[in-house]
């Protein structure tokens, strides 16, 4: 009975499941197809020969300028998870286990900005950086990966710095050590996972942005895979589709791999203050 | 002496927030009153910037293609919600249950939210090309169409083509908030129902959805708010076209300020988005906790 009463789920589940990954099979089909056979018909649903000649040639053409752009990519990503970890550790430590004056005024701040997103401010923003002498470059981008990325960060630190008792704190402080030293010791070790929750977050928000890079990072040595695989899509090169794929592919398949090893991490940062 | 141990005191928790605030001050809070500003000013990325009062708004209310890109942008908002919102249901109520595998599948639904929308886009748009497409040649081979379909060739083909992708895309994320929901009902309250006679249907409406109604909204909110900020799909999948009747309200703001570096009117456009996600953010925050508690 019990039995009966899963088979029907079950099926379901594996007819959609078959479905939603179609696309992807499809894609990666035609990545390692030859030029002829992905435009031959009726197309072929199982190739006959597979060949990575399609990656090969979308990471080293004109100089390997895609590899370039992934490497910006890469690098764009590690800087910012690293800035916005340091920033919202201190900040929802202090937030959380520290006499801050003006704690709530403060928070509320930060917290304010979770409701403007940065589409709403990318023009004066654009004229801030401008005048800072800042458009074009990585620090621009980092900065302002940072400031829409930092207000959901601090509040999970925060609320990560909540779950330890102040016991836990004073017992250090009576053995005799200082804040900092408290706070090396005795907090981040405890607050782990929800530091690495904060740094797949900030990971795949700058590794997945087209906008932000597309308006601060136009220079070939900073401009990141995603906005070199989107100006190949609307160029001249729209229909070169072994390419396009092999390429959308490669940008996708490192959070990817993130997410099938680190799930709980991803899902706990995407929905954030929806679930508990 | 006691002062100053006090004002250090007070001095280290401030400094453990710098880092924050100034990012915080300069770059949100600085441009956002700043935008307030630039939307009376006629703004040019060189040269003078002069102040002219209402124009700019005066001009939105003349300007056609604002008005195209305002209501193309509700419009898809209006249709994509409830497909996203019916098919995130469906799957929640799908998984909502322990069996083998049921980790695997709830994977497989997510995994499209991780991928950009650069890459989804692009997936999409090879499986909607019009002569080599793998969908016009299963739509051909069952006699579903008598000619290849140019999908991305008007907004009546490219808005529901484009609908089905981002369905494909996000309805995982809708489906684990709602997922969530109903794994958060107390079992209890099911168990007592029973007694009382109540069938699994009523027990359905009497009982879990009343229960799940705010995290329900939560999720219709997040998604209206994705919806309206829609761009990149449609840069990449209709190039805003034909003749900029896929330019979303976003796509037409980042053509007016960046192509053309028109800031000022950029921005009275942007004060209307700004409008728009106050309404909704302001809903979202009333289904959310207090985050500052």
């Amino acid at each position: 009975m019990m039995k009966d009463k899963h088979a029907g789920r079950i099926a379901a589940n594996t007819v959609l499941g078959l479905i939603m990954l179609l696309p992807l099979y499809w894609t990666f089909i035609t990545s390692v197809k030859e030029k002829d056979d992905i435009y031959r018909q009726p197309p072929q649903i199982f190739p006959q020969k597979i060949n990575f000649d399609n990656y090969r040639e979308i990471l080293f053409r004109n100089d390997g300028v895609f590899l370039r752009y992934l490497k910006n990519s890469v690098t764009t990503a590690l800087i910012t998870m690293v800035l916005v970890a340091v920033i919202s550790l201190l900040a929802g430590y202090s937030f959380s286990k520290l006499q801050l004056v003006g704690k709530r005024f403060f928070l509320l701040l930060i917290l304010s900005a979770l409701m403007i997103p940065f589409q709403t401010l990318m023009i004066p923003l654009y004229s801030i950086m401008s005048g800072l002498h800042l458009t074009n470059s990585r620090m621009a981008m980092v900065l302002i990966y940072a400031t829409f990325q930092t207000p959901f960060a601090v509040y999970m630190m925060k609320n990560a710095f909540d779950m330890i008792p102040d016991e836990l704190r004073d017992a250090a402080r009576i053995d005799g050590a200082g804040e900092m030293k408290t706070f090396i010791k005795v907090m981040l070790p405890t607050t782990w996972t929800s530091i690495a929750t904060v740094v797949i977050y900030s990971a795949y928000t700058t590794w997945n942005d087209y906008l932000i890079a597309v308006v601060f990072a136009n220079n070939e040595n900073i401009k990141t895979f995603n906005v070199g695989l989107t100006n190949m899509a609307i160029g001249q090169y729209g229909t070169e589709w072994g390419l396009l794929t092999a390429g959308s592919l490669i940008g996708l398949a490192p959070i990817m791999v993130l997410f099938i090893f680190l799930q709980k991490y991803f899902i706990k940062g995407m929905l954030g203050g929806a679930i508990k | 002496m006691k002062k100053t141990k006090k004002l250090k005191k007070s001095i280290i928790p401030f400094l453990f927030i710098c880092p924050v605030l100034v990012i915080n001050l300069m770059f949100f809070c600085l441009p956002f009153l700043q935008s307030l500003a630039m939307s009376f000013f006629e703004w040019p990325l060189l040269g003078e910037k002069t102040f002219v009062g209402l124009l700019n708004y005066k001009e939105l209310l003349m300007d056609n293609q604002f008005h195209v890109s305002l209501l193309f942008t509700l419009k898809y908002t209006v249709f994509v919600t409830p497909a996203l919102f019916v098919t995130a249901f469906a799957l929640a109520l799908l998984i909502d249950s322990k069996f083998k595998g049921v980790t695997l599948f709830r994977t497989i639904y997510f995994s499209p939210v991780v991928i950009s929308m650069t890459s989804c886009s692009l997936i999409w748009l090879w499986i909607y090309n019009d002569l080599y497409g793998i969908l016009n040649y299963l739509l051909l081979k069952w006699n579903i169409i008598d000619e290849g379909v140019l999908w991305m060739g008007t907004e009546s083909t490219s808005l529901p083509a484009i609908i089905f992708m981002i369905t494909w895309k996000m309805s995982g994320f809708s489906m684990l908030i709602i997922l969530a929901a109903f794994q958060s009902v107390d079992t209890q309250v099911y168990e007592s129902a029973s007694i009382d006679g109540a069938s699994k249907m009523q027990q359905f409406f009497h009982i879990t959805l009343p229960i799940i109604r705010p995290q329900v909204g939560l999720a219709l909110i997040m998604s209206v708010i994705g919806s309206v900020l829609a761009f990149e799909q449609f840069l990449i999948m209709t190039k805003g076209g034909p003749t900029e009747t896929t330019t979303t309200l976003v796509h037409y703001i980042y053509n007016t300020s960046f192509k053309y570096y028109n800031f000022g009117y950029g921005s009275a456009m942007t004060m209307v988005l700004l409008a728009i996600m106050l309404v909704l953010s302001t809903l979202q925050m009333k289904l959310l906790k207090d985050p500052t508690e």
